[in-house]
């Protein structure tokens, strides 16, 4: 019964993380600026990517492979605005103007 | 901690099958994509969405030692889109 229950949970979490993960990239595939993808993958994807590794260490892992997921979430989270912001940067300073901003 | 508490057959095809549909329509993008710039944040995204399925087959085969890979691609999967970014805006990599 417990491990039907933890197992139940993890597999929920896994979906939760992963139906994140494909509207993200839905966001990527079909918006149409660079600024909007940005907001989609930095987002979306982040969320994503932390419920599902912490439903895979739920199922599977034990105390030091908590303090390693919490570790790389912690990394994602601290890494995923500097990409974005470096590369909206650049677009702005490249002359990339938003999509309907000269509407 | 329960031993042997591993992801069914079923939904492990599930999660693969979805993950590299994620990653197929990503590298349809990165093909297309208008500007270099899409290309260095797609490439980020195609890191996140693999280390996902690095989680997945972590929890299929119940080793820990994926975690680990998952840690360390987390710390370092930046540094491309950063470096491709900064060399687009500047031109150079280091001010000297």
């Amino acid at each position: 019964m417990n491990e039907t229950m933890i197992l139940g949970g993890a597999i929920a979490l896994m979906c939760f993380g992963l139906a994140f993960m494909v509207v993200g990239v839905i966001g990527i595939v079909r918006f149409e600026d660079v600024f909007l993808r940005l907001q989609a993958a930095s987002k979306c994807l982040t969320f994503g990517f932390t419920f599902l590794v912490i439903g895979a260490v739920v199922l599977v892992g034990d105390a030091g492979d908590y303090a390693k997921v919490a570790l790389a979430i912690l990394f994602q989270f601290l890494t995923a605005p500097v990409a974005a912001q470096m590369v909206a940067r650049s677009a702005l300073v490249r002359g990339i103007r938003p999509a309907k901003m000269d509407e | 901690m329960p031993t042997e508490l591993l992801l069914p057959a079923g939904w492990q095809v599930f999660f693969v099958v979805v993950l590299l549909g994620c990653m197929i329509a990503l590298f349809a993008r990165f093909l297309l994509g208008p500007t270099n710039l899409d290309r260095a944040m797609i490439v980020d995204a195609i890191a996140l969405v693999f280390l996902c399925l690095i989680a997945v087959i972590a929890a299929a085969v119940g080793t820990g030692y994926f975690f680990e890979a998952i840690l360390v691609l987390s710390i370092v999967g930046f540094l491309s889109t950063v470096a491709i970014a900064k060399f687009i805006e500047k031109g150079r990599l280091f001010d000297e």
